[in-house]
């Protein structure tokens, strides 16, 4: 399940992340203490925040590499080596089933400490919780890339003592923290380190003829789809009216459309007529296509709720545990452009600052980043890590010749949901915009959404 | 002469003369003796409904810290922004872009045709329990509630598999060739939304006609019998005035959760074509705009204050009448 989707099970049921109980707690959150309230009386609050704005206009970019100064940000809380880990309870602050419960309970056995998960459904969810609550978190997982920096200039974050983690140096890609410039959004990994990778393309069936649900012979997909350009073309396609359905999240859809458009968009554009085109050619296909968003890709597919599905590709590898008894369990296939650049995106995992745990956190950072931890962890959630000993993605795939028997869970026909570091060459990645452009893209998604 | 007709005078010698009697008699209390009685009641009130109300007026003049990107509240109300509120209420009667007009039209037929559905559905089955029920009243009213031992969401989830394509629903349609084909209940249509608004409020109105219904009393209906009126003419008359009340109870009490409600069409229908005004807040949750979706929250209530004060008019008429 994508750390953006959030969604919980009942009973094997996903439900959508459209969870009415975390709204109220999201409101509830955002009351602050009577101590803050009888603070602020004395100016226009509004005000109090400029500051903050202004750091906001240098997002990091590949092109833009940013360092985040340690000393300005919590730099007396960076641990000195050598400490011994403390007792715990052990906190972790975590999106919904984003981790192996078995990696958690090694962990537990391994330190002999007990381990707790907290749950966040969106990253403002889990930044309003940091801020307003004395709750505290030891560790929070799952941390996308767009709000790194906001969290260190938030002061959330605890600078990082590399001589605990010597994983990530050992195991990582280089780009993505295995070296020391890198990566791009916190150089020198001074608050971060990886924790999974993932595209986001679109998902297919490839039924060969009529069943009970599936209406249509869909088997010509799959020679024709891995042909096509532009794969995008599937969710606009009105032979699937009904049943094309696409990710509810306002940077995924919309790139989507401007990626169909041009493969060569920025997906961090803050163009108002690109925009505003991608705005536009999502409402065509809600009035064509009848396109349904949503994130149950890896439910809806399976079921046969949805035929073409953006998806995002560790979703596709958990969908060989969501078919129908009866069916078979190999329908569905992946499309990630092979010429053009792809979607592509990663997760990280970093040290809170107000954690009572530091030591034992840095601990887990580097026993996230051990090579069969890591590889435990993606069998449960379908999300790759970025491991330099994976010299090959089909290492994780069933029956590949170089396949480790022990982590190899992803069906032959879904090979491509295993990102390569080359895909991050290539690929382009959505990252933190400024303020007024994220207006802009949801306004637009506004439009989407109530069309 | 009543005492309010009395002189000044004499008036406060009545009522001095009166405290002493109800002194004598020991029936007299101090002015703040009863009211008092009322102090849990309304800090109950302030501490859960009037300071998150406040709260809401709060985040809807609001602002966003453009960092964390959390909407933060203005408790001043002199600092209150009231730019955003301008705009979404705007768009709530159609001036701008998005247009919310057709998510609220929406919301309120909806809610009106399962509400009707409601009653009409949940009449005879209160009616038959509180007048048929006997010995096996306890027993009907358990069966009643047991909808309530389940989660609404659970419940709606149920429905959502029982409605695909290859549902049980769909097979036993096809089976008995009312359908040629599964039908897409679940693809957007607004019949499956107001059905599962129906089934999920309905035992919050057959409990309130049960109590209604239970309350009459039968000596009525008889005199209405012997009084020369059949049996339909005894229900028009005499049962369905005197349980006017409980359908005003029900309809208020399965009314206030429908039109907040979102879940129900996120369930069974997820297209924007059903969309109710809950959604809309939802989905301003979903892309950190909490600040228009308290704004939308604040337009719902002040909407919903109307049939309140009517159902408080309907009720003080007719204590008054009794």
């Amino acid at each position: 399940m994508h750390p953006r989707e959030g969604g919980r099970k009942i009973f094997g049921q996903p439900v959508s992340r459209r969870d009415f109980l975390r709204r109220s707690a999201i409101t509830a959150a955002s009351i602050p203490t009577a101590s803050a309230l009888l603070a602020a009386c004395g100016k226009d609050p509004s005000t109090q925040d400029t500051q903050d704005a202004a750091t906001l206009n240098n997002p990091a970019r590949r092109d833009n590499p940013i360092t985040y100064d340690i000393n300005e940000h919590n730099g007396d809380l960076l641990l000195e080596p050598g400490l011994k880990n403390e007792d715990g309870p052990f906190e972790i602050f975590n999106w919904e089933e984003y981790i192996n419960p078995r990696v958690v309970g090694m962990f537990e056995e391994q330190y002999g400490v007990q381990v707790n998960i907290t749950t966040f459904s969106t990253m403002v969810d889990a930044v309003t919780r940091l801020t307003t609550r004395e709750q505290s978190y030891d560790v929070i997982m799952g941390l996308t890339k767009d709000f790194v920096g906001r969290m260190v200039l938030l002061d959330l974050l605890r600078p990082l003592q590399h001589s605990y983690i010597p994983n990530l140096e050992a195991n990582i890609w280089p780009g993505l923290g295995g070296a020391p410039d890198q990566p791009f959004y916190d150089v020198g990994s001074h608050y971060t380190v990886p924790y999974t990778i993932y595209t986001t393309g679109v998902g297919y069936r490839i039924d060969e003829g009529p069943t009970d649900h599936i209406a249509m012979d869909l088997s010509y997909l799959e020679e024709s789809v891995p042909a096509m350009d532009n794969g995008y073309d599937l969710l606009w396609d009105p032979k699937f009216k009904g049943y094309s359905h696409m990710l509810d999240d306002y940077r995924e859809s919309l790139v989507m459309a401007m990626m169909r458009k041009d493969p060569t968009t920025d997906p961090n554009t803050g163009d108002p007529a690109v925009i505003n085109a991608a705005r536009d050619s999502l409402v065509e296909a809600i009035q064509t296509v009848g396109t349904k968003f949503d994130v149950n890709d890896y439910v809806d597919m399976p079921e046969g709720r949805a035929y073409v599905h953006g998806a995002w590709s560790g979703d596709l590898v958990s969908v060989q545990y969501y078919y129908p008894s009866w069916s078979s369990r190999d329908q569905i296939r992946y499309w990630y452009p092979t010429v053009d650049p792809g979607v592509i995106g990663s997760d990280t995992i970093a040290v809170l600052a107000n954690g009572k745990n530091p030591v034992l956190a840095h601990t887990f950072l580097n026993y996230m980043l051990d090579f069969d931890n890591a590889c435990t962890n993606f069998k449960w959630n379908g999300y790759a890590p970025p491991q330099v000993k994976l010299t090959s993605p089909t290492m994780l795939v069933k029956g590949a010749k170089d396949a480790i028997p022990e982590y190899a869970v992803t069906p032959p026909g879904l090979s491509n949901c295993i990102p390569q570091e080359a895909d991050f060459i290539k690929g382009v990645e959505q990252l933190e915009l400024k303020p007024e452009v994220d207006n802009l893209w949801k306004d637009a998604w506004e439009v989407v959404q109530t069309t | 002469m009543s005492e309010n007709k009395l002189p000044r005078a004499d008036r406060k010698k009545a009522r001095r003369q009166r405290k002493i009697r109800l002194k004598e008699e020991g029936a007299w209390y101090p002015k703040w003796y009863w009211p008092k009685f009322a102090i849990p009641g309304i800090a109950w009130l302030a501490v859960l409904f009037i300071l998150p109300f406040y709260a809401v007026f709060a985040i809807t003049f609001g602002y966003v810290n453009p960092l964390s990107q959390v909407t933060v509240p203005v408790w001043q109300p002199w600092y209150w922004d009231t730019t955003a509120f301008k705009e979404i209420a705007g768009r709530v009667v159609g001036k701008g872009v998005p247009n919310y007009a057709p998510f609220f039209i929406r919301t309120f037929v909806y809610v009106a045709i399962a509400s009707f559905m409601c009653v009409v559905i949940a009449y005879p089955v209160a009616y038959f329990v509180a007048r048929y029920g006997g010995r096996r009243k306890g027993l009907y009213l358990m069966l009643l509630i047991a909808p309530f031992w389940v989660s609404y969401l659970m419940r709606m989830l149920a429905w959502g598999n029982l409605l695909t394509n290859d549902g049980y629903v769909n097979k036993i349609l096809v089976n008995l060739h009312i359908l040629s084909q599964p039908y897409p209940w679940l693809d957007g249509k607004s019949i499956t939304v107001v059905s599962g608004l129906i089934y999920g409020y309905i035992p919050y109105m057959i409990l309130p006609l049960y109590a209604g219904l239970d309350r009459i009393s039968q000596s009525l209906l008889e005199a209405s019998r012997d009084l020369g009126a059949n049996t339909v003419r005894t229900f028009i008359k005499v049962t369905l005035p005197l349980s006017k009340q409980a359908i005003i109870a029900g309809m208020v009490i399965v009314t206030l959760p429908m039109f907040g409600d979102y879940y129900t069409t996120a369930l069974m229908s997820g297209y924007n074509n059903t969309k109710m005004i809950g959604s809309l807040i939802d989905d301003n949750l979903n892309n950190n705009r909490t600040g228009e979706a308290a704004t939308l929250v604040l337009i719902l209530v002040v909407l919903l204050i109307i049939p309140m004060l009517w159902y408080l008019r309907s009720t003080n008429s007719e204590t008054a009448r009794t």
